[in-house]
């Protein structure tokens, strides 16, 4: 001990001290009951399984890998903010919707599921209405870290010819979400930061239709490069809001109201479509164009 | 002190048991606990007057709802609510019981309950706002201080993100069929029977004025020694009647709740009993006592303040929202938002005569504008007689004939004028005083 003194300061020198005589008292223990079982909540919650559950299971997990989250599980979601959980009634059609609508365009394109299975983020959470923020904007869908996308108003689908708008909404924010997860796997060509300027936080305050005379095909896209890339990605495979008939409309749609080929609007448009294209035939072997054809031709076919 | 401290004379556990085989305890007892009642719960579930969203409060009116749930198995939860006409079907829907900060109930798929939490307020018709709710809640905490066999026939919940507070009582059969026989839906409905904008209830030869207000509560305005009083509660409706959160003192009689309601076409009046006595409830076409000064000071103060007043759905008009379908207009330059009373909205800065302006307001490019079409009554309109009364001055575009605005308009220059009552610090009910049977309700949005 009184080497170590010399050598330590004192106050390292009184743990070590401390540590020796509590390890020699207090670890002397009579008895020790070993627990049987699990802590509470520990390895997640179970419930009574019903048809939901096994066409989720059936579905989406055993295929793609994919868990599916629709019961409210409080802190999941952001936290602390008024959103309700899906209908149960809902769940079903909508995550058929999603096959049926977005996925399978790309099985179809890639030629089998395992593009999806290992791209597709791990988790999907259902929440029935919208998140809505101070700014009077909402989240209509959100992807994390290339592992989980949420996707919102789920209580607002509808299969119905008449009601397209809210189906069209939910398929652009799923290829806008997947489109996320898409960079964060595999970033795009950074050259697309530099094709417009103008990225602003207010973007809420553009209407869509400004903001396509601006180069951006909707407003949203005007928030950030990020937004801007998966915009374009979601608008050209599933239509954008505000086109010419106040609705969802298709990309042309929209495209046109940039104004005309020569005006510059359109031209970066247009340039940011050649990097997208570009950007799936390189990185991930996808004829953008053919997988654009083909989400189509799917949803109208799926359209009651 | 090193050797002292480290003896140990006590253990972790309480009763034998640790602290994750207690809150398993905890978690079953109350699972039993909510399926044990034979006949159910009676929920009610009163808020604050404050909403979250996002860490940002807002104000608005607390309110009480009242449903009927039973815990049919461990994730099943059937229910009944007083929240809309439309729920006093049964709907299923599932719940969990679940260990949060405290042991916590989590209605976990959308029901009844949720309606009035939707951020929505097109679903939750809420007066909070966007992305508010009424301030009610759909995961609760157990709030008793005592272990749930010892909590009796009562439970106590507190809201997780409202802090709406919640109060479970086992139901009785006879509460219980009363639901399952549809006898909300008659007591729910019962009052929007009556089409005149004024209900007046009888009682021992007594009479009171009911006001059933936008924010769920309701106001009841009576005479007394030549006095006109009138009082605001919040109240629920149950399978047995219509409640009041707090009872209502009338002179010497305490009004707690309206009971045994029956709607009689024939007589186009409510029997009901009161107390125990006998009642009786009728449409009136004129206010008990008409605020003779309340046209002037609508008009003065959007007028004087340079505001103006709105209404979601325009008239009201023999029992329907909306009559004329001013929500559906399409052709006035964007999708309808509001109809609007706007006083001096024309001036001479414009080269016009000074007139206000009965228009909707419609969403142009996500900012708010006016409609293409709308009619320009004479500023200030006439309160003689303590009414208010429209002329047409002219109008601002081609309004559709026969259309949806066409038929507010005509209503608005109604001859006999409208009374004015005033529901709020700053929202009016505009009657219609010929036959009380059309109305708008004004709120100013500022």
């Amino acid at each position: 001990m009184r080497l170590i003194s010399k050598i330590l300061s004192p106050r390292i020198l009184i743990v070590p001290c401390i540590g020796i005589l509590a390890g020699i008292i207090s670890c002397k223990k009579d008895s020790f009951t070993p627990i049987t079982t699990p802590p509470v909540g520990l390895g997640g919650d179970d419930w009574k399984q019903d048809s939901i559950d096994v066409f989720i299971h059936d579905s989406l997990t055993v295929p793609y890998n994919v868990a599916v989250y629709y019961k409210w599980l409080p802190g999941q979601l952001d936290f602390p903010s008024d959103i309700t959980p899906p209908d149960a009634a809902k769940v079903m059609p909508v995550l058929k919707a999603l096959l049926n609508v977005a996925y399978a365009p790309y099985n179809i394109q890639t030629g089998s599921s395992v593009f999806l299975r290992r791209y597709l983020p791990k988790t999907l959470e259902l929440a029935g209405s919208a998140e809505y923020l101070p700014n009077g904007a909402i989240f209509l869908g959100q992807a994390e870290g290339g592992t989980a996308m949420l996707l919102y108003q789920v209580n607002y689908y509808s299969r119905k010819k008449a009601d397209s708008n809210a189906f069209k909404q939910m398929m652009h924010t799923m290829h806008h979400e997947f489109g996320h997860i898409l960079n964060q796997n595999v970033a795009y060509p950074v050259s697309f930061k530099t094709i417009s300027t103008g990225y602003t936080g207010n973007w809420y305050n553009i209407s869509d239709a400004d903001a396509r005379q601006l180069g951006f095909i909707t407003s949203y896209a005007q928030a950030a490069p990020d937004e801007d890339f998966v915009e374009m990605v979601s608008s050209m495979l599933a239509g954008g809001p505000s086109g010419p008939t106040g609705g969802y409309d298709e990309y042309e749609a929209l495209l046109a109201q940039a104004g005309g080929p020569s005006s510059t609007g359109y031209q970066t448009i247009k340039q940011k479509e050649a990097v997208v294209v570009d950007y799936f035939q390189r990185v991930w072997n996808i004829d953008f164009y053919a997988l654009r054809a083909t989400c189509r031709t799917a949803f109208v076919n799926y359209l009651q | 002190m090193v050797s002292a401290g480290c003896r140990k004379t006590d253990s972790d556990t309480i009763g034998g048991l640790t602290p994750d085989q207690r809150i398993a305890k905890a978690l079953a007892a109350y699972q039993s606990k909510l399926m044990g009642a034979q006949y159910g719960w009676m929920f009610y579930e009163s808020t604050t007057g404050i909403a979250y969203n996002q860490g940002v409060s807002q104000n608005g009116p607390a309110i009480t709802l009242a449903y009927y749930v039973q815990f049919v198995d461990s994730n099943t939860v059937v229910m009944f609510s007083d929240f809309d006409t439309s729920m006093s079907t049964a709907k299923s829907s599932s719940y969990r019981i679940k260990e949060l900060t405290r042991p916590a109930l989590i209605f976990d798929t959308y029901s009844y309950l949720h309606v009035p939490c939707d951020p929505d307020p097109a679903i939750s018709k809420s007066p909070f706002g966007f992305g508010y709710g009424w301030g009610t809640d759909f995961e609760f905490s157990f709030s008793d201080s005592t272990v749930p066999t010892d909590a009796g026939d009562t439970v106590h919940l507190a809201g997780n993100l409202n802090s709406a507070s919640g109060l479970l009582v086992k139901a009785t059969q006879a509460q219980r069929d009363a639901y399952f026989s549809g006898t909300l839906r008659n007591n729910t409905s019962a009052l929007l029977n009556i089409l005149e904008y004024f209900k007046r209830l009888t009682v021992n030869g007594v009479i009171y004025e009911l006001r059933p207000n936008a924010d769920r509560s309701m106001t009841v305005t009576w005479t007394s020694g030549g006095q006109t009083q009138s009082k605001t509660s919040s109240y629920y409706i149950t399978a047995t009647g219509i409640v009041f959160t707090t009872p209502i003192v009338a002179g010497g009689v305490t009004l707690s709740s309206i009971d045994n309601l029956v709607w009689n076409a024939g007589t186009q009046s409510i029997t009901a009993s009161v107390g125990g006595q006998s009642a009786t409830i009728k449409g009136a076409t004129a206010p008990f006592s008409n605020d003779v000064n309340a046209p002037s000071r609508w008009w003065h103060y959007a007028n004087d303040n340079g505001y103006y007043w709105a209404s979601w759905n325009g008239w009201h008009v023999n029992g329907v929202d909306d009559a004329y379908g001013v929500t559906n207009v399409t052709d006035a330059g964007g999708p309808f938002y509001q109809f609007a009373y706007i006083p001096n909205l024309l001036g001479p800065q414009n080269n016009n005569p000074k007139a206000d302006a009965f228009v909707p307001l419609v969403i142009e490019n996500n900012a708010l504008a006016l409609a293409d079409y709308f009619t320009v009554p004479a500023t200030p309109p006439s309160f003689t007689g303590g009414r208010a009364t429209f002329t047409e001055l002219g109008f601002i575009g081609t309004i559709p004939a026969g259309g949806p605005v066409d038929k507010s308009d005509q209503l608005l220059y109604s001859p006999a004028g409208f009374y004015l009552v005033q529901t709020g610090a700053t929202s009016y009910d505009m009657v219609l005083a010929s036959t009380a049977r059309a109305w708008i309700s004004w709120f100013s949005p500022f």
